[in-house]
């Protein structure tokens, strides 16, 4: 097993404080309570020893100043937000089907009002009717409780359906960031177009999809320049030595691609 | 023309403590040689138990299997020889269905020994090189072993395994879910390529509808071991006319911002397979459900040209 | 995007190990093993040990049961690389002797062989197979295994041979277990299911693919099963039941040692050296059997 990765540098600023000056005391304080997350694996994020009552329960009372009985009411209150009856609250885990469990785990995560929710791939273990149940209730409840959220997910429907700014991610960089229109529909960066390429349509008819070529490099040994250059059909030789900064084609919308940043100067030159 | 896989009233069931589990219940297609038939399902359906009976690897609890047109239900000795090379089958889970103690190139070979074939080292050795060519496997790797491998090259040597004794017919299990989107993409390719140029048939078993209107020519929509819908794929995503079949194209996410999709929310989750009750499988989640659906199961009727339905309501509710 | 190839992605990547040269699977194993120094130094004192012991009445000047009352508990010297014990034979000789090991790893390989066929059976085929064949362990595995030994030895008399199967009785249901569990966690991994898909025979698919991935942990066994055996023997030898004196046998050398060890200063090697080989011979086997199992791994490789 690898060493827990440590931050060499940067910043994580919440509400103007960063989190990594906090001590591990603030930090606790924190999560669970104004900032949350949902796991991607169902099965193995509950205790199986424990009622799904008392593992609601028991973040209400780590981080809020309650009673044991305004822990519970909160508890029943959670269950019946995310569709399950409160006499279900004594159960175990294991009586549950995996999109309940996915909805208890969102009731934790809920459970105290947080301000921030990072959810990843919440309803990739989940089969598609069970997602789309899952996906709305958890954009209902983020309105309700007026959360921000931060999704991680391989799927692009998800995305739009979803999410209202959409940061693409490869070999460890934001290679583009914008709004969804930014992203969907004025696509610049040569992997997401790939990414775009790769993925069979339900809307469109293609007879031959168009995927990306080679393989995602080894992380421990990323190739020089912009890590996407082997990979990439408009690669050029600048590619190979230039590491490509963030280049705003648009107003917020952020390529990290030379040849994006080319096109740019030379609409702006002429 | 006699299509190349029949089957007729399958069903196959389990033992289990609880009860006995209807995995697949009174299924009848056939594919036609050439063309993909893809079959699509939530977790659970049976659609993987309906692949490996078709294999033959459970033998089926009622029903007749016919193979170009004979009736192998119950294989004799050379039946079964003939269908382990006429029928393979490639895994889902490039992981744990290769031997992680056997280099490429041995995996490659296995089924050509198994079943006697090639029995020249140099011929041997010579097809694998060739294989690994035809799925695009770069030959330094034959004695590479799997784990020293990602996901998309794995599942390029259970490709080149499932070809290696050039069988006709090719059952494809989830062959590209646990694969990235850009290698799901290289994969699904490869295997048109390899319908086109070897003329191979497949049953496409996946649970991803885009995966499964991309790749297949007709589409069998499977709930809980029942047929609910089958038809030629353009015609199911154009015109499903069963409710369970509607409400999963609903749930799809599209991945595009102009698309705004119906939606219809299925309510509740999968009932068990185990001691079904009578009646639909569908009715405690459908809609439309009336008393008659808790009743009797529906039986696969021809409603449009073509296009199988089993749903007692489906004129009703396709105003037809 | 018209630049992007349709055909099957070509093969550019050029962070795979590649190797060229095709070897055996057992090739392989000791391919790798030869990388490992402890593993194979374990190897070379084994080989040596098992030359000496095979060897024994060639190498050496004495005989192991000749007598030289004027010897007795000489230490070691020139003529006596390990000094004499209480009758004046060359401790070296009777150490080196023949039989201890011999027995020890012909029991454990007959152990192991019955127990693999069981253990593969009952995990393979389950069911009616796996029921009869397993009380059937269960029941030696309840009879404590030095007692079944005995009455093994009793039943058949003493003598090389007979010792090694009265010892290996009582592994037999200890390798079986361990190895119809690892087989029934095989069984259900779909590179069996492939196998079967492609028409391979039972038979085959159990040699081929379940033996070679069982074999690992059962390799780690079989190092701590000889040092139980070679104990097994020292008592069954202890009771006059296994090897009998004067032949040679390093449980009861050492058993008869100790009756002379109250004036160590002057007797220590007649305790000392037998000590020294079980425990020399133990390490090695055990350090073998990891080096082995390390090897057998392919993903081990790096």
């Amino acid at each position: 097993m690898p060493e827990p990765g440590k931050i060499l540098s940067g910043s994580i600023v919440y509400k103007d404080k960063n989190i990594l000056d906090m001590t591990e005391k603030e930090v606790q304080d924190l999560r669970g309570n104004e900032i949350s997350m949902i796991f991607q694996d169902p099965m193995t994020a509950l205790n199986p020893v424990m009622t799904v009552g008392d593992q609601i329960a028991e973040v209400i009372l780590r981080h809020q100043e309650c009673t044991k009985a305004e822990a519970q009411v909160r508890m029943l209150e959670m269950l019946d937000k995310v569709g399950i009856s409160g006499d279900r609250a004594g159960d175990y885990p294991h009586q549950f089907s995996g999109g309940m469990k996915q909805r208890i785990i969102i009731a934790i995560a809920l459970a105290c009002n947080p301000k921030l929710l990072l959810a990843d791939e919440p309803t990739t273990a989940l089969d598609v009717t069970i997602q789309a149940q899952v996906m709305r209730m958890v954009n209902e409840l983020k309105k309700e409780f007026g959360t921000s959220m931060v999704l991680i997910t391989h799927d692009l429907g998800i995305v739009a359906e979803s999410c209202d700014a959409v940061a693409i991610m490869y070999a460890g960089e934001i290679v583009e960031y914008g709004s969804l229109e930014d992203i969907f529909d004025r696509t610049a960066h040569p992997y997401t177009i790939g990414l775009f390429g790769s993925i069979p349509r339900l809307d469109l008819d293609t007879d031959r999809l168009q995927p990306i070529q080679g393989l995602m490099p080894d992380p421990i040994n990323l190739p020089e320049g912009c890590p996407f250059h082997p990979r990439c059909p408009y690669a050029k030789e600048a590619c190979r030595h230039e590491k490509p900064g963030h280049a705003e084609i648009t107003p917020g919308h952020f390529v990290k691609c030379l040849r994006a940043k080319e096109q740019l100067e030379e609409v702006t030159g002429s | 023309m006699t299509p190349i896989v029949a089957v007729e009233h399958l069903c196959k069931y389990f033992k289990t403590p609880r009860g006995q589990l209807h995995a697949v219940e009174d299924l009848s297609f056939a594919i036609e040689e050439k063309t993909t038939l893809g079959v699509v399902g939530e977790s659970g359906c049976g659609k993987s138990t309906l692949g490996r009976t078709v294999m033959g690897l459970h033998e089926s609890t009622a029903g007749v299997l016919r193979f170009e047109g004979e009736d192998v239900t119950r294989p004799n000795k050379a039946q079964k020889k003939n269908m382990h090379r006429q029928i393979q089958m490639i895994f889902q889970d490039p992981y744990s269905s290769l031997d992680p103690r056997m280099c490429v190139s041995d995996l490659i070979a296995e089924p050509m020994k198994a079943m006697g074939l090639c029995r020249d080292k140099t011929e041997r050795e010579r097809r694998v090189a060739e294989l690994m060519d035809t799925v695009g496997l770069s030959r330094r790797f034959a004695f590479s072993y799997p784990h020293e491998l990602d996901g998309g090259r794995r599942q390029r040597i259970g490709i080149a395994r499932a070809l290696s004794v050039d069988p006709k017919f090719i059952v494809c299990d989830e062959p590209v879910s646990a694969l990235d989107v850009s290698i799901q993409a290289q994969i699904l390719n490869l295997l048109q390529d390899l319908q086109d140029q070897r003329g191979l048939t497949y049953m496409f078993i996946t649970h991803n509808l885009s995966v499964v209107k991309h790749i297949s020519h007709s589409i069998l929509v499977m709930y809980l071991g029942c047929e609910v819908e089958m038809c030629p794929s353009k015609e199911l995503f154009k015109n499903p006319l069963h409710p369970y079949t509607k409400g999963l194209l609903s749930a799809i996410p599209i991945p595009s911002i102009h698309v705004q999709r119906e939606e219809i929310i299925m309510k509740g989750e999968v009932t068990s397979p185990i001691n079904p009750k009578p009646g639909c499988r569908f009715a405690s989640r459908c809609p439309y459900a009336e008393a008659r659906c808790h009743e009797s199961l529906p039986a696969v009727e021809e409603i449009l040209p073509g296009h199988l339905c089993a749903c007692h309501r489906v004129r009703e509710i396709n105003g037809l | 995007m018209t630049e992007m190839k349709n055909t099957p992605v070509s093969e550019t990547a050029k962070d795979e190990p590649v190797r060229l040269k095709k070897r055996s699977y057992w090739g392989e194993v000791w391919h790798r093993l030869k990388k490992n120094p402890v593993a194979i130094l374990c190897l070379c004192f084994l080989a040596i040990l098992l030359f000496g012991i095979i060897f024994a009445n060639v190498l050496s000047p004495y005989d192991y049961t000749a007598q030289d009352l004027s010897q007795r508990f000489q230490t070691p010297s020139k003529a006596h690389w390990m000094g004499t014990d209480d009758y004046g034979r060359d401790l070296l000789t009777r150490v080196g002797g023949r039989y201890s090991l011999l027995i020890a790893i012909l029991s454990v390989a007959i152990g192991i062989v019955f127990g693999m066929i069981i253990g593969a059976l009952c995990g393979f085929f389950g069911k009616g197979v796996d029921s009869v064949l397993m009380r059937i362990m269960d029941v030696i595995m309840s009879i404590p295994g030095m007692m079944l030994a005995i009455c093994i030895s009793v039943a058949l008399g003493s003598g090389v041979f007979n010792t090694a199967l009265a010892l290996a009785v009582g592994t037999i249901p200890m390798i079986a277990r361990q190895l119809r569990s690892s087989t029934m966690l095989i069984n259900g991994q779909e590179y069996i299911e492939a196998a079967r898909s492609f028409g391979e025979s039972n038979f085959k698919i159990i040699m081929t693919h379940i033996i070679p991935n069982t074999l690992a942990p059962i390799i780690v066994q079989t190092s701590l099963y000889i040092g139980g055996a070679i104990m097994g023997i020292a008592g069954l030898s202890f009771l006059g039941l296994g090897v009998q004196p004067p032949t040679p046998e390093w449980g009861n050398i050492l058993n008869n040692g100790l009756d002379f060890v109250y004036d160590f200063s002057t007797r220590w090697h007649v305790i000392v050296f037998p000590a020294l080989f079980i425990v020399l011979a133990e390490l090695a086997f055990n350090l073998l059997g990891d080096g082995l199992r390390d090897a057998m791994d392919p993903r081990m490789r790096k």
